[in-house]
């Protein structure tokens, strides 16, 4: 009755983080997948070059979010953007589009050759192969890398609060420190449904976008 | 390993696999499972070596009823062979055939030996291939790994369900006479499925035509095909079955003695026997009783080696209108004489 | 204000932290892989195959709650600690073991596992000899990303007293200090990319090479 009684008087600042939340979300993503497949696609004509850029993106991906966040204050400090939203967006964009990059890169990798070079006998130019063959193809995997980003994001936009982007981060650390259970459960539950949320809705769209030929059951 | 099967049915849910199966598989021969897709073939292989657990009836190895034997013995003793081969992709060729031995605890210089032996019983060249993981193999040395790591152990007996069934045309001949090469030498009792007919003449001493279950005719590969029992055998076998088996057959099963041997002609005018054959220490060639005639004598150099496919043999025969010649052994030595009418089936 | 000052006049307290920091992973790590391990054997097991996609799609749904919505609740049932941050880090970093040793053996072709059985191998001779050996190279891939979730989530679990460089880097981002800030994001960058580096050389040595072209059936 308490927690509901919570729930009720804050109703507001509820909704509000929630949106904050979301809003560093949704700023980062178009960005990142913009930036991260465009790059994966224009780098998969360099052997050499992919193989490099995947090597530095797994270690880039193994840095943990908080110390991402904390090198973007660092990196934005200079350039009076280190608090508020800017630095998150930002921080997310760079930390989303390393899986981004990664999938692009091995989802185009794994068409095989003989079907780009049928494409080729075929009189298919560059550009159709990229947006007939290869894209079509890639585009299951290059939907679970923004899957994966957004659920990562998710999560990360949470620390957001330590440099004053808001979000849900304040009901778990605000209510950590103030020791507010009411509040760190309303966090929880936001978060684990964010997550799961977002997670089950972009399984359905990547089901949707493979085509029908690439379906298999799993 | 003398296979028998008494009574043996097993069923899925409510539908039979196989169902009453009642035969026996010899020693030491190749006996051949034939049908077409679904009629059980597979399902029989399983139930010999427990893969699948029989619904009811009695399977005897030895004379021994296989629930008798631990499973893990009985497969230890049983080498298996499939189409998809199922090489472990983690393990190079030499563990591949070194799992059986392994499991047995052999010492390390007697595997690795035996690896070896096999190899070019297989006729893989082991400096090449003995390092290798399966990725590196082309479908048909695949196979022949397959084949060689199910020999490992030197099982009595041998299961195979379509070993050569996704290998191309020609390497699928070859493999055949390498698996008949081999079993010349070891004399294994081969079970071994197929659904082409060609394989099955072939390779079977022995052929059992399954439908829906059941075991149509079990037979003789030459009985089979001088007595189709029904329409769907007659089906089965095609119109060139004894063309095939022609093909197949070697002249060694033809041999015949009546004959007689000479190392000189000089002083011949007739001939008790069907044919003379000149031999010093070499053969120098033969005569036909039709082939004296007013003191003349016409002497013949032709011969076929007992290797030979009988259809060769009908082939020189044709060629030079007779009806009968002589075999020699490449070692130039004289085995016999095959003659025409032996050979064609009514 | 110089970048490094903290780090240089405080290397006492960061060396303690990392060292805070290590134990807690190590701890929280090598009981997550060992258990996961467990389970992911255990759920795979014919009597247990009924449950196998049940524990996946769970496990994959656990996956995607972001961490900080664990360590909250993980909280709320123990309270603040070292072992409440060790066990919030134990769950968390499970959950990728036991999915990837799980789907990297009930992915491994049926006919090999039969032609095994076929062969005359027990239970426990296709479970060590060809199981655990073909799924090697998933069950790393679990086993690596736990440790990188890991030793992010240490950071994080900072706030529920696991202490660690979370504590750092939490202070710095509180303060806006960037010279405290890089004395722990620096340190825990290099934690995270060596483990995974001395994982990876653990990988390519345990791994056969036979799986290394494991496109196209053998
Ligand atoms: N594990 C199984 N469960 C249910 N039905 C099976 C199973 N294995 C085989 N069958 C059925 O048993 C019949 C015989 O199969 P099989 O022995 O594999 O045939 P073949 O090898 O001759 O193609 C088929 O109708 C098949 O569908
Ligand atoms: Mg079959």
């Amino acid at each position: 009755m308490n927690y509901i009684n919570y729930l009720i008087v804050n109703k507001d600042i509820i909704i509000k983080e929630l949106f904050n939340h979301l809003q560093i979300i949704l700023y980062a993503l178009p960005f990142a997948i913009l930036i991260g497949v465009g790059t994966g696609i224009l780098i998969s004509k360099h052997q050499k070059l992919s193989k490099y850029v995947l090597y530095l993106t797994s270690i880039l991906m193994t840095i943990p979010s908080p110390a991402l966040f904390g090198i973007m204050v660092i990196i934005l400090g200079p350039f009076k953007l280190g608090l508020g939203k800017p630095p998150a967006i930002i921080a997310l964009v760079i930390y989303s589009l390393l899986p981004m990059i990664r999938n692009t890169l091995s989802a185009i990798k794994s068409i095989s050759k003989e079907m780009i070079d049928s494409a080729k006998g075929m009189g298919m130019t560059e550009m159709q192969i990229l947006f007939k063959i290869k894209i079509p193809l890639s585009l299951p995997i290059i939907m679970s890398g923004i899957r994966n980003s957004i659920v990562m994001g998710i999560g990360i936009a949470a620390i957001g609060y330590y440099i004053s982007a808001g979000g849900l981060g304040y009901f778990i650390f605000a209510g950590l420190s103030r020791g507010r259970y009411e509040m760190i459960i309303t966090g929880i539950i936001l978060l684990a449904s964010l997550g799961m949320g977002f997670n089950y809705l972009l399984l359905k769209i990547e089901s949707l976008l493979t085509p029908k030929g690439l379906r298999f059951k799993n | 390993m003398p296979i028998k099967f008494i009574n043996v049915s097993k069923k899925f849910k409510d539908v039979y696999a196989v169902k009453n199966l009642n035969f026996e598989i010899d020693d030491k021969k190749i006996t051949v499972l034939i049908g077409p897709s679904g009629c059980g073939k597979t399902t029989t292989l399983k139930l010999i070596n427990r893969l699948i657990e029989r619904t009811s009836g009695e399977i005897l190895i030895n004379g021994l009823s296989i629930d008798k034997i631990d499973k893990i013995e009985l497969r230890r003793k049983i080498g298996y062979v499939i189409q998809e081969i199922g090489l472990f992709p983690h393990y190079t060729v030499f563990d591949n055939i070194a799992v059986v031995p392994k499991l047995l605890n052999w010492p390390k210089n007697k595997i690795k030996n035996r690896v070896i032996e096999l190899l070019n019983l297989v006729n893989l060249d082991f400096k090449e291939v003995i390092n290798k993981y399966p990725y590196e193999l082309s479908g048909g040395q695949r196979q022949r790994v397959g084949v060689a790591r199910a020999l490992a152990a030197d099982p009595e007996l041998l299961l195979m369900d379509e070993p050569f069934g996704a290998i191309d045309p020609i390497n699928r001949e070859i493999l055949q006479d390498v698996l008949l090469n081999i079993q010349k030498k070891l004399k294994k009792t081969i079970l071994f499925v197929t659904h082409d007919i060609r394989e099955a003449i072939k390779l079977g001493d022995k052929i059992a035509v399954f439908k829906d279950g059941e075991i149509q005719q079990y037979d003789s590969t030459i009985n089979l095909i001088k007595n189709p029992k029904n329409k769907f055998i007659e089906n089965i076998l095609g119109i060139n079955a004894k063309l095939n088996y022609l093909e197949f057959v070697k002249v060694e099963k033809f041999i015949e003695k009546d004959f007689l041997v000479t190392n000189s002609i000089s002083n011949i005018n007739k001939i008790e026997k069907e044919c003379l054959i000149i031999f010093t220490n070499k053969f120098e060639g033969f005569v036909l009783k039709t082939d004296i005639k007013k003191g003349h004598i016409k002497i013949r150099n032709d011969y076929v080696t007992p290797d030979q496919s009988v259809l060769e043999a009908l082939n020189i025969m044709f060629k030079h209108n007779i009806h009968c010649l002589p075999v020699i052994e490449k070692n130039n030595e004289i085995k016999g004489i095959i003659k025409y009418e032996k050979i064609i089936l009514k | 204000m110089n970048l490094f000052d903290y780090l240089f006049n405080n290397y006492q307290i960061v060396l303690q932290r990392t060292s805070e920091h290590i134990i807690v992973f190590l701890i929280s790590w090598s009981a997550s892989v060992l258990i996961g391990l467990l389970i992911g054997i255990l759920i795979t097991r014919e009597k247990m195959q009924k449950y196998t996609n049940f524990v996946l799609t769970l496990s994959s749904i656990a996956q995607s709650i972001p961490s900080v919505a664990i360590i909250a609740l993980v909280f709320l049932f123990f309270g603040i600690g070292k072992l409440t941050a060790i066990f919030s880090l134990f769950i968390y970093s499970l959950v990728p073991v036991i999915f990837n040793t799980a789907s990297g053996i009930i992915n491994i072709d049926k006919t090999i596992i039969e032609v095994a059985e076929g062969m005359g191998m027990s239970k426990k001779e296709i479970l060590f000899k060809v199981e655990l050996l073909i799924a090697l190279p998933t069950i790393f891939s679990g086993i690596r990303n736990s440790a990188v979730i890991n030793i992010a989530t240490a950071t994080v679990a900072a706030v529920i007293g696991g202490g660690g460089l979370g504590v750092i880097i939490f202070t710095g981002l509180a303060h806006y200090n960037v010279s405290i800030i890089f004395a722990g994001v620096l340190p825990v960058s290099i934690l995270a990319i060596t483990i995974d580096s001395i994982l990876a050389i653990l990988e390519k040595k345990l791994v056969s090479k036979g799986l290394l072209y494991e496109e196209g059936k053998l």
